[in-house]
């Protein structure tokens, strides 16, 4: 193997000015590069804003289009809403007394034949009060049972209570029941 | 001047490496960056756009669905169920109607304006006359009546005077509901609400209810007024013996006293 030996013999004024002249060019090649690449940006910016802009317009005139059809049929809206708010008030409103009215009937319905009803009353709170006459002490009795069972049965009853029981000289038995929905105290 | 020149020529890469640069700088801050932040602006906002735009669609093809007619009668129905005022009258008319077919006589009637617990409604204490079956059948009639009644307290006493005879004192809150102003307005954006199976299954219920009482959910309109309102509408003792019973008289078992006092 050889040894090669690269002598250069140029002034160094020339070599210096080349090698600044090889600087120039590539700071202005990556400056071109840069600007370039800049340009291509910008462009591509600004022509997808211009076409988003064009999106947008369409959009709001579709949305402007479809708020006039829908406002066309406001009334049609304004019917269904009110008809809604009217069941919802309506099924709210329904069924309130559907307990009063329940054991008002069931206890009137066990009244056996041999006693008679004077007054039966449910308050407000849904407290029944029963005041009723007979000549059978047995009914008394029988009543009293019937409503054992639907205690235990159903629960429309808390509690019965016999207020007061007195027998006249005539003979009827006289007697008010309490009746207490549940619960009460 | 030659001095710049030769400045100039010696630094000119650092001169021109320094104006791209500033190019650059501006170009990236004044254009650039505004521009990409109101593309991603207006990329969220067209998203929000499209979206509404979607429900909006959906709501018009919902609306234009919609059986204007069915709407309309169903509307009707609630209305008449529960009205927008008091409609006393009516609501007393339907109690006189419930109590006749339950066999029991209207005795007296009472409006008071205590207002009820629930909801926009008002007293109507009624005294019949009847029978227990016909208390029990009117209290079960009331589910079914063209307007919403609920029952406060019952009571009920037998007639010493009539034997069988039962006394019913029933104050009853008649509810109706005035319109809201929410409603005038309506909102664009809002889903168009949709009947539920429950709420069709309660129109079809109130169909039925009204189907039974059909001059309530006719609504026609009464001829009113008269010729001369200063002569007396009573017939005249020589032309007409028996006296036609206006709607509030019951069937005069002992005294009746029917009244709606204000």
């Amino acid at each position: 193997m050889a040894n090669s030996i690269a002598i250069n013999l140029l002034p160094k004024e020339v070599l210096t000015a080349r090698s600044r002249s090889v600087k120039v060019t590539l700071a202005y090649k990556i400056s071109i590069v840069l600007l370039i690449i800049l340009a291509i940006v910008t462009s591509t910016i600004l022509s997808v804003r211009f076409s988003q802009k064009i999106r947008l317009q369409q959009a709001q005139d579709q949305t402007k289009n479809l708020e006039n059809k829908i406002s066309a049929l406001n009334q049609r809206e304004q019917q269904l809403i009110t008809i809604k708010q009217k069941l919802a008030s309506i099924a709210q409103l329904t069924g309130g007394d559907k307990a009063e009215k329940e054991l008002f009937d069931k206890m009137v319905s066990l009244v056996p034949p041999e006693m008679t009803i004077t007054e039966a009353m449910v308050d407000p709170k849904g407290t029944m009060e029963i005041s009723a006459t007979t000549t059978s002490l047995p009914a008394i009795d029988t009543f009293i049972k019937a409503i054992e069972i639907q205690m235990k049965t159903s629960n429309m009853i808390q509690k019965l209570e016999l207020e007061s029981l007195s027998l006249d000289p005539s003979g009827d038995f006289k007697m008010l029941f309490k009746i207490l929905p549940p619960g009460t105290a | 001047m030659d001095t710049l020149k030769i400045f100039f020529g010696d630094q000119k890469t650092v001169f021109w490496s320094v104006c791209t640069a500033a190019t650059a700088l501006v170009v990236i801050y004044f254009v650039i960056i505004p521009q990409a932040h109101a593309f991603i602006d207006v990329g969220q906002q067209l998203k929000q756009l499209q979206g509404r735009s979607q429900a909006l669609n959906t709501k018009l093809a919902a609306l234009q669905a919609e059986d204007e007619n069915a709407d309309k009668e169903n509307l009707q129905v609630a209305l008449t169920i529960l009205p927008t005022e008091e409609k006393v009258t009516e609501a007393l008319i339907t109690v006189q109607d419930l109590l006749a077919k339950s066999g029991m006589a209207l005795y007296t009637a009472n409006y008071t304006t205590q207002r009820t617990k629930v909801g926009s409604g008002f007293t109507l204490s009624v005294v019949a006359k009847g029978d227990m079956n016909g208390v029990r059948s009117f209290l079960s009639s009331l589910d079914s009546a063209p307007r919403i009644f609920r029952v406060n307290s019952i009571d009920v006493r037998s007639d010493l005077s009539n034997h069988g005879v039962m006394d019913a004192e029933i104050p009853l809150s008649v509810f109706y509901e005035p319109l809201s102003g929410a409603i005038s307005t309506g909102n664009l954006d809002k889903p168009l609400p949709q009947l539920s199976a429950q709420d069709k299954q309660l129109l079809e219920k109130l169909t039925g209810v009204l189907a039974q009482f059909p001059e309530s959910a006719s609504g026609s309109a009464v001829e009113v007024g008269k010729d001369n309102p200063f002569e007396s509408s009573q017939p005249q003792p020589t032309a007409a013996p028996t006296p036609q019973p206006t709607p509030l008289e019951v069937a005069p078992t002992s005294t009746p006293s029917a009244s709606l006092q204000g």
